[in-house]
């Protein structure tokens, strides 16, 4: 008698991923496999031009794979149309260094813009907004402008209105790459408080401190290929 | 639910696009409406040049007046008389180019000119024996008036008993260039005009676009669909048409009322001036024309500046 272990779904799944953009020479990503399993906490990282955001573009499906399969949630979502690329984005939520935050609206009207246009009811969207900016700590900077905030601050918006969307997975791009070292500590700390809810995290980032800090399951991108792999003992 | 939810957003992010950009909406809005009165103009005054021929001409082209006392060519001496009547008819269907003819006594023509004068102070001062009897001649197709005319008089003269042999369409004809003229004008300006009006709805377009540039990558990122994020422009477009639709409908009916008023003023009939009726018919058509030459500039417009959506 054998006891087999329950097989973990796969939330993000890239098979021999081949990918060159308009007018490079060479490739970007090369025969590319890599896989994160659901409930996950995984760091890409790599020097600059290494592929790194490639890969999570080509998960949120914003640019497509010239050649190999990319798998989300079990989807193949490697020749993706509109209707199933707006049904991905709803699960697959992407963080970017430039927060992309709407600077006529308060912090509040952020986080609630993305609740509004998906046809979430008045009152769930106030609990999930509240909820959101208790968690990433700024329920008092509520009606500031994104201009009255700190670059922290204003990247923690936009994870609060990732996490207001309730997503299956969560890419970010470089989401530090515009703080300071306290700043930096703080948005990773979210991130693996949302890893812990269940969420799947999926960080390119050139922050191998703050990876090995917090000992997450780390692949290193060179030339367009996963070269090494490594589980960080925690520092703490 | 989720769905009315969206298209209350819908409804309420067009009313925000149309404020913020309501100067450049306005501009639109006229040029629009501009453009399509010109054009319904232009197209009621060929309809009003028929009418205007057909009121004046009768569906006569050449008319012999006959005589009345009043009348003061050297053909009359006094009033025709039944034998003479008589005598002018075999000398008209004699003519090789006249398809039909009629005679008009002098109760036809007092009740075709009180329906054409209908309203008007000048029947206070007239009566039917006013009015000259005539024979009312309609040519073949292709006939030449001038020589039917000719003929006529010449022939004619050898009866007596009439006064003039009037070419209708002549009489009229430096008037009815002149209105062509100024219908052809009219309608390059309309194409002038709505060359203008495309071009300010397209850079209206532009413009909301490029003000709600940042909502409309976040709702790209976050998974909202195609449609939703185009449908707030595509209804500005169509708020911004309606608009000159409607202000457009109003001059032109407006303007025929009043110069329906001001010709029944001058002492003229208000029935001369083209049926509201009529001017609907064509406004319909050039509204209809108008939606779809809107809506091939919203498609365009909205293609080339949404394309980061997908």
């Amino acid at each position: 008698m054998s006891t087999q272990t329950p097989r973990t779904r796969d939330a993000i799944l890239l098979e021999g991923v081949c990918r060159t953009h308009p007018g490079a020479e060479t490739p970007t990503l090369e025969r590319l496999d890599l896989r994160v399993e659901e409930g996950e906490f995984v760091a890409l990282t790599g020097e600059s031009g290494s592929g790194k955001s490639t890969i999570i573009a080509l998960c949120s499906a914003r640019q497509q794979a010239d050649a190999g399969s990319v798998s989300i949630l079990g989807r193949d979502i490697t020749r993706i149309g509109a209707r199933r690329r707006t049904e991905l984005r709803r699960r697959v939520v992407t963080i970017f260094q430039e927060y992309e935050l709407l600077p006529d609206r308060t912090v509040r009207e952020n986080v609630e813009f993305t609740l509004e246009i998906n046809g979430v009811a008045a009152g769930e969207r106030r609990r999930r907004v509240d909820e959101a900016l208790e968690l990433v700590g700024l329920p008092s900077r509520r009606n500031a402008l994104p201009g009255q905030l700190s670059g922290g601050e204003q990247q923690r918006v936009s994870v609060a209105r990732a996490i207001a969307l309730r997503p299956a997975i969560i890419l970010a791009d470089e989401p530090t790459g515009n703080l300071d070292e306290e700043n930096g500590e703080l948005i990773f700390d979210l991130f693996t408080t949302l890893n812990q809810t269940g969420t799947t995290v999926l960080v390119a980032t050139h922050d191998v401190n703050m990876v090995t800090r917090l000992g997450l399951r780390t692949l290193r991108i060179h030339e367009g290929r996963v070269r090494t792999y490594r589980r960080h003992q925690a520092a703490r | 639910m989720r769905g009315l939810r969206r298209i209350w957003w819908i409804l309420r992010t067009t009313l925000r696009n149309l404020w913020s950009g309501r100067v450049s909406a306005a501009v639109a809005v006229g040029s629009i409406a501009l453009a399509l009165v010109l054009t319904t103009v232009s197209l009621l005054l060929g309809t009003q040049t028929e009418r205007l021929r057909d009121h004046w001409a009768g569906r006569a082209d050449i008319t012999v007046y006959l005589c009345t006392r009043a009348s003061i060519s050297g053909n009359c001496r006094s009033t025709t008389t039944d034998r003479q009547i008589r005598a002018l008819e075999p000398v008209i269907a004699a003519q090789p180019e006249v398809e039909v003819y009629w005679f008009e006594n002098r109760d036809e023509a007092w009740k075709a000119f009180t329906e054409r004068f209908d309203g008007s102070s000048i029947l206070a001062n007239l009566d039917a024996n006013a009015l000259p009897e005539s024979y009312r001649i309609k040519l073949a197709d292709g006939a030449d008036r001038s020589a039917v005319v000719e003929s006529l008089t010449t022939e004619l003269a050898s009866v007596g008993g009439f006064d003039i042999v009037q070419d209708q369409r002549e009489t009229l004809s430096g008037f009815f260039s002149i209105t062509e003229k100024f219908r052809i004008g009219t309608l390059v300006l309309a194409a002038l005009q709505a060359s203008i009006s495309v071009a300010l709805l397209a850079h209206l377009l532009r413009s909301s676009v490029a003000k709600r540039r940042k909502d409309i990558r976040v709702m790209g990122l976050v998974g909202t669909p195609r449609r939703q994020i185009r449908a707030p422009f595509v209804l500005e477009a169509l708020s911004v048409y309606s608009l000159g639709v409607v202000a457009a409908a109003a001059a032109v009916v407006g303007g025929l009322n009043l110069l329906r008023q001001l010709l029944e003023r001058a002492g003229g009939s208000g029935a001369l001036v083209v049926g509201t009726e009529a001017a609907v018919e064509r406004m319909l058509l050039v509204y209809l024309v108008g939606l779809v030459v809107g809506w091939g500039t919203v498609r365009l417009t909205l293609r080339s500046r949404l394309r980061e959506t997908n």
